[in-house]
């Protein structure tokens, strides 16, 4: 049998935990909350506003009936809080989304994104499925 | 420097200072651990701000030792390459090093996050997005770092005791034999005390929309803000690790370029922090020191306040305090016993600092007042008080195009008068008033009304006020709150005031209005039935007849608006959208008015609206005026399609309801007699039904250099003014004209809008500058409705209402020939030749500059051949006639029927 050094031994030791760490991190971590589920989620919903902020969500009354869009700007995640002109403004570094999600004004390149939404029954709530 | 030299001996360096700074981060610290919440981070730092002065000093000293810490760490590093000195690195030492660098800043980072106001919330979302970005392991780095979203937890103690750790193990790794002399620790913990008690660690107020990130990532901010794929930034960082790394443990030439392109970064950075520091605002926008908003949006970031140890509290009150916003608000400790509120604006609710700024977080009434806007509402201010992203933002933005705000038509035609502009179209404000000479007759004489004029004093809105941006019309003082402030004006140390605040509401009356509506058109005054006159106070012969506004001018009573004798107020028909406007910049009043008396009057169905259909505002109006509307049915306006908010269209009847005082009436239809389609189709409602409108004539304007006038812009007294000189004014059955738009023809009432003589050499100093002369009328609504329209010969029968001016109408026949002679009441004006209060020659055409609008004429020879042609009917022919009724149905036919005595006008002189 080969003799293994006492460094080389510490070394391979080192790796191994530091493997198996790693890798229990990453087992962890997905179980503890990277699984994504979708969630429904229910919020009062005003049908005269033409856009309400949430805060994942930017709720639009479009002509055919309400958009749900991300409230998130696609650069880099900033929440979106304000409508200037028929413009959603980011307050981080200015991209500008029509009410479509559509992008206007960069840097953000990429649209908002859209999730199905209903009416409840009662007219009083929006069911946003994320 | 030499100085500095001195006092500290050859071991001191940066790094040992750095040191000696860490140490205090790490016992303010431990010690800020105590007041902080982490469970609610903002409000345990609003109550440790407002509470407890003692450990907001700590906070302080935690925030300067660390900025410090951070400044002087960096400072070291490039004194460490700068010097050379190679004390012989190990490569894991150089790449602990690089990784300590990183470290410092996330634990700098986690820290700022840890505030957990606005701008914390927004950097933990970026750094969230950028580590998940990280290739393979980004989700799993970001759940590791930052945790569960609506927790703070991890971040604490990754802040805690991750980072701190790790930096102590790198520090003392690698200080080894270098530590702080005694020096070092006085000399920190003297800066640290001056720093902690006069500038005060930032925290964001929840309102200002401009959202930073700490000032050493406010550099990066700015270079994020250019990227589209953000990821690269992490390339980036990973290089300049490199580089740091090869700094260190690099040889030859290699030391030297990354040495090289570290400066250049370091120099290129400093530059973009300070662009993101002091240019940039609300999503980010280039901000410079000269734009109105810079205070607001860009140095509000910097108000810091200095510790005050005794605050001018007890614990106890503050205590009590409600949380507003989700952080404590030291204004209502002291003004905690205010009344007098609507329940949208009650402070328990949304503080005081939303409307009237200052510092939230302060612990003296000085501390607290600074910046403060002690009469918020001001276009100018604002966006920072009514206009906030929480309150009405929507609203704000739009008001400063409207109409009231930029003055457009007013400045329009007044230059269109002066021969300054070919169109009285043009859109113009009264931001961009320069100093021709009809620029400053506009100052001195007509735009003090504008709503950008601020209020610049407390009390409220009476007869003489002008302007004052959204409190012109929502300010209201109930009598508690009037009273109260009356006492305060009389004996200013009486502040009973402050307890009675006055209401922000929807109760607008018509006195809201008047201040600036009974001018010019006097709409106002119109509508309640007074008619200026030109007698001085002292002629005035009684109080029951006559009337007396901002105590010099004196009004005749004349027949009210019939919707004014039944109760109806300036609201009642005037809804939002068409006095805050729609966003848009019109030429025009009218293009901005939307409802007609139509929408109202209708001929059979009404234009509706559903409840379920109402715009935001118009359904927030409604439900704070009315509750519940669920099924209602609203009438809506024919342009534009608004709702009207305060009426009901239920089993074929229409209702209006008045918005202030409760009363309801039923909706009459449009009469019979106007709904005919045979005559008089053209006629525009307000044509008939105006019993009167004020006129004003002969009129002369001058400059006069040594007159003191007023600048409506600076809203101060000046020397040298134009001078209006009145001829008289009268109120009379409006002259008629003729709107052509998109090839309609509509008759509609005017009135003289301009027949004045107007000395530019006067202004101007120069003799080719002649006396202008201009004859131009202007179309009106009068507000002067009556129920009975006019009779057919107070128009066909009528030189006033044709348009030649007052005088005898005459129709003589001889020779069975029949002509029209007109005798004018008033001498011809030499400038023109017509008489003074005509607008047309008689039975002549005029063109050219003739009213105050492009798309308004006055009758041309055919219109008035028509009009006088049933004139001459109509002088033997009573109007209640079966033959004159009958011809309202088929007029030619009744011409065709007549019999030899009708002799027809001859039009042939």
């Amino acid at each position: 049998m080969k003799k293994i050094s006492r460094r080389s031994f510490i070394k391979w030791v080192t790796l191994s935990t530091g493997v198996f760490f790693t890798v229990i991190w990453d087992k962890m971590v997905s179980r503890q909350g990277m699984i994504k589920i979708h969630k429904k989620i229910l919020l009062p919903y005003n049908s005269n506003k033409k856009v309400t902020f949430y805060h994942n969500f930017i709720v639009v009354n479009q002509k055919n009936g309400p958009e749900a869009l991300s409230s998130h700007c696609t650069h880099l995640g900033c929440i979106i809080n304000r409508e200037e002109n028929g413009v959603l403004v980011c307050p981080c570094h200015g991209s500008e989304f029509s009410l479509t999600g559509k992008v206007v004004r960069g840097p953000a390149d990429k649209p908002l994104p859209h999730y199905p939404a209903s009416i409840t029954p009662n007219k009083k709530e929006i069911l946003i499925e994320s | 420097m030499e100085l500095f030299k001195k006092i500290f001996a050859k071991k001191n360096t940066f790094g040992t200072l750095s040191l000696a700074l860490f140490s205090y981060v790490l016992i303010s610290g431990i010690l800020l651990a105590i007041p902080y919440n982490v469970d609610h981070p903002y409000k345990s730092i609003s109550n440790i701000l407002i509470m407890n002065p003692w450990a907001s000093f700590i906070r302080n000293l935690h925030y300067w030792s660390a900025q410090l810490f951070l400044v002087f760490t960096f400072i070291h590093l490039y004194d460490h390459f700068h010097q050379k000195i190679k004390i012989g690195f190990k490569k894991a030492l150089a790449f602990q090093l690089s990784l300590g660098v990183l470290i410092i800043l996330l634990a700098m980072l986690t820290g700022f996050l840890l505030k957990g106001d606005p701008d914390s919330q927004q950097a933990r979302l970026i750094l969230h997005s950028l580590l998940q970005r990280i290739p393979i392991a980004g989700n799993i780095l970001a759940y590791s770092l930052l945790g569960n979203s609506s927790s703070y937890q991890l971040i604490y103690v990754h802040h805690i005791a991750t980072f701190t750790i790790f930096i102590t193990i790198i520090i003392i790794e690698h200080a080894k034999r270098f530590w702080p002399t005694k020096e070092d620790f006085v000399f920190i913990f003297i800066v640290l005390l001056f720093l902690s008690f006069l500038w005060t660690a930032p925290l964001h107020d929840n309102l200002n929309p401009t959202v930073k990130g700490p000032w050493y990532f406010v550099g990066l901010q700015e270079i994020l803000h250019w990227l589209s794929h953000p990821e690269w930034i992490l390339l980036l960082i990973l290089i300049l690790l490199i580089l740091v790394y090869l700094v260190n443990e690099g040889k030859g030439i290699i030391v030297y370029i990354s040495k090289r392109t570290l400066l250049l970064f370091i120099i290129f950075y400093f530059i973009l922090t300070i662009i993101g520091l002091f240019f940039r605002g609300e999503s980010w926008r280039w901000t410079n020191p000269w734009q109105q908003n810079y205070r607001y949006s860009v140095l509000e970031n910097f108000k810091t306040e200095r510790i005050n140890f005794y605050p001018s509290f007890t614990e106890k009150a503050m205590k009590t305090a409600p949380a507003i916003m989700g952080r404590k608000e030291s204004c209502m400790v002291c003004h905690n016993n205010t009344h007098g509120f609507t329940n949208s604006h009650n402070p328990q609710a949304i503080g005081c600092f939303s409307c009237h700024g200052g510092n939230p977080f302060a612990t003296s009434k000085n501390q607290a007042h600074n910046g403060m806007l002690l009469i918020p509402g001001n276009l100018s201010t604002s966006m920072q008080s009514c206009g906030t992203a929480k309150c009405h933002p929507q609203i704000v933005q739009r008001v400063p195009t409207s109409i009231m705000s930029t003055l457009s038509g007013m400045i329009s035609v007044d230059k269109y008068v002066f021969g300054e502009q070919k169109s009285p179209n043009i859109l113009t404000s009264v931001h961009h008033l320069g100093n021709s000479a009809a620029d400053i007759h506009l100052k001195n004489l007509c735009i003090r009304c504008h709503l950008g004029n601020p209020k610049k004093e407390t009390g409220p809105i009476s007869e003489s006020s002008r302007g004052g941006g959204c409190l012109a019309c929502h300010l209201n003082y109930g009598k508690k709150s009037l009273s109260a402030w009356e006492e305060h004006k009389k004996n200013p140390a009486d502040t009973a005031f402050l307890h009675h605040h006055a209401q922000i509401s929807l109760n607008i009356s018509d006195n809201h209005c008047f201040g600036c509506h009974s001018r010019s058109g006097r709409i106002s005054t119109s509508y309640e039935g007074w008619s200026e006159t030109t007698l001085t106070p002292k002629q005035m012969p009684d109080n029951k007849y006559y009337r007396l506004v901002e105590k010099y001018r004196v009004f005749k009573k004349e027949p009210a608006d019939i919707h004014h004798t039944l109760g109806m107020e300036c609201i009642d028909c005037h809804n939002s959208y068409e006095i805050m406007g729609n966003g848009k910049h019109y030429a025009h009043e009218e293009d901005q008015e939307i409802v007609q008396c139509i929408d109202c009057h209708f001929k059979e169905k009404p234009k509706l609206t559903n409840a379920t259909n109402l715009s935001e505002e118009a359904a927030i109006i409604t439900s704070l005026r009315y509750g519940s509307v669920t099924g209602v049915q609203f009438l809506t306006t024919h342009k534009r399609n608004r709702a009207l908010v305060n009426t009901r269209y239920k089993n074929d009847t229409a209702f209006l309801l008045t918005k202030s005082t409760n009363k309801t009436f039923t909706l009459k239809k449009v009469g019979s007699t106007c709904n005919r389609n045979s005559a008089h189709q053209d006629l525009a409602c307000s044509s008939c039904h105006s019993a009167w409108a004020p006129t004003c004539l002969g009129c002369h304007t001058s400059y006069d250099p040594n007159e003191t006038g007023y600048n409506g812009i600076t809203d101060k007294t000046q020397k040298g003014s134009w001078v209006e000189y009145t001829g008289s004014f009268l109120a009379k059955p409006p002259t008629l004209g003729m709107r052509i738009e998109k090839g309609k023809k509509e008759v509609i009432p005017v009135i003289p809008g301009m027949i004045l003589s107007i000395d530019l050499s006067s202004f101007s100093k120069k003799l080719h500058d002649s006396l202008l002369f201009r004859r131009l009328f202007a179309p009106i609504a009068p507000h002067t409705t009556s129920i009975k329209g006019r009779s057919c010969k107070s128009c066909h029968n009528n030189p006033l209402a044709l348009g030649y001016g007052s005088g005898k109408l005459k129709y003589v026949i001889k020779n069975n020939k029949g002509h029209w002679k007109f005798y004018p009441e008033y001498e011809n004006n030499p400038h023109d030749g017509l008489p003074e209060d005509a607008w047309i020659s008689f039975l002549r055409n005029r063109t050219g500059m003739v009213s105050t609008r492009t798309n308004v004429k006055p009758f041309n020879i055919v219109e008035q051949q028509k009009i006088l042609t049933v004139g001459a009917c109509l002088t033997c022919h009573k109007e209640t006639s079966k033959v004159m009724q009958r011809s309202l149905n088929n007029f030619s036919l009744a011409l065709r029927n007549r019999t030899s005595k009708c002799i027809l006008p001859d039009w042939n002189k």
